[in-house]
């Protein structure tokens, strides 16, 4: 068998798969220039645990805590973002209004077969005609508010994922 | 030990004076992560603190399906990624091959060779020197132990990658003490 290199320390040192711990064990023994040199790196490995960071201040939690003490809580978040959910319900609910307005014929239709036509009906319904540009439409609103709903989806998604907090508000 | 999941779970359910275990706990890893990644800077122990504040604010999305301390160095992580580009700092840097060109399979024993203090004093300089991402990976693996799979999660980098670093790391270091240690038996 060839002499063991860094590598294999490396591998062996951490618990690797490179090299079977008992095909390296076994060469180990037999070979005295691996087991001197496996010695020495594991000497330098030994070092790379020792902590020389600087430590934080003794008073760092009494700080940290005086700062979370004035923050809000932390609670259960309501899940997905509800601002989202809320944008993408009110732009669904335009759509619907357009759609409304623009199928008004076959609603009154509708009515005045169940209850009758109802005077007040049509100026309600003409309003937002009025009112809206014409790229306002039903679709643009539908697909507005169903990109939100998808953006919420994988915002809720990502995040759970990630752990990291939502970056997505509206 | 109280466990952390019973910790979050008391921190959650109002009990905010409970967060103090996870400053504790966590305090050392939050500063080892901010210390490899940004070094010695004045505003080390701020960024620690707006870390765990960030840990707080978002303990209710912690899920439990990490460990909590890879949560908070993923927190940290991203936290001084967001700070070091508010900076204009460099994070991903690498090393040049070169410096991996011809080292040899054996050397001398750098334990032996360096007292135990200026050792920790060489190792820290020379671990320092490295780029801001090496440095992370090898305090988050001897550091702080974590595995090769808790790094690659933590850090979002794939697991031959973290392999590959932290090998060529260690090689790096190892080749510039043994050269700190031919110095100064050149100037004894």
């Amino acid at each position: 068998m060839r002499h063991l290199g860094v590598n294999d320390f490396q591998e062996m040192l951490d618990g690797g798969r490179g090299l079977s711990a008992g095909e390296a064990a076994s060469h180990l023994e037999s070979c005295p220039r691996c087991r001197e040199s496996y010695a020495r790196y594991r000497g330098f490995y030994k070092c790379l645990g020792s902590d020389s960071v600087p430590p934080l201040s003794p008073d760092f939690a009494g700080r940290v805590m005086n700062a979370v003490m004035q923050q809000p809580r932390a609670e259960k978040e309501l899940i997905p973002n509800p601002s989202v959910l809320i944008w993408s319900f009110a732009l669904i609910s335009c759509g619907a209004v357009i759609f409304l307005v623009n199928w008004q014929g076959a609603i009154k239709t509708l009515l005045s077969g169940k209850v009758g036509y109802l005077k007040w009906l049509d100026a309600i319904l003409s309003v937002p005609g009025q009112v809206l540009p014409q790229f306002l439409n039903t679709p643009a609103f539908i697909i507005g508010g169903t990109v939100l709903l998808a953006v919420a989806l994988l915002d809720y998604l990502i995040r759970h994922r990630s752990n990291r907090p939502s970056t997505f508000v509206i | 030990m109280v466990n952390d999941r019973e910790i979050v779970q008391r921190i959650l359910s109002g009990e905010t004076k409970a967060f103090r275990e996870i400053i504790d706990n966590y305090g050392r890893l939050v500063n080892h992560m901010v210390y490899s990644m940004l070094g010695d800077s004045p505003e080390r122990e701020d960024i620690c603190q707006e870390v765990f504040l960030k840990v707080y604010k978002n303990l209710s999305g912690f899920r439990h399906e990490a460990k909590l301390s890879s949560w908070i160095a993923r927190i940290a992580v991203n936290h001084c990624r967001d700070f070091m580009v508010s900076r204009k700092l460099n994070y991903d840097g690498e090393v040049g091959e070169d410096i991996l060109a011809g080292i040899p399979d054996d050397g001398p024993d750098i334990e032996e060779a360096l007292d135990k203090s200026r050792r920790a004093m060489l190792i820290r300089k020379e671990i320092d020197s490295l780029p801001p991402s090496y440095r992370t990976i090898i305090t988050l693996y001897h550091l702080d132990e974590f595995s090769y799979e808790e790094i690659s999660r933590t850090l979002k980098m794939p697991l031959g990658t973290v392999k590959n670093y932290i090998f060529r790391a260690r090689e790096i270091l190892r080749q510039r003490l043994l050269a700190c240690r031919s110095q100064e038996e050149l100037l004894s």
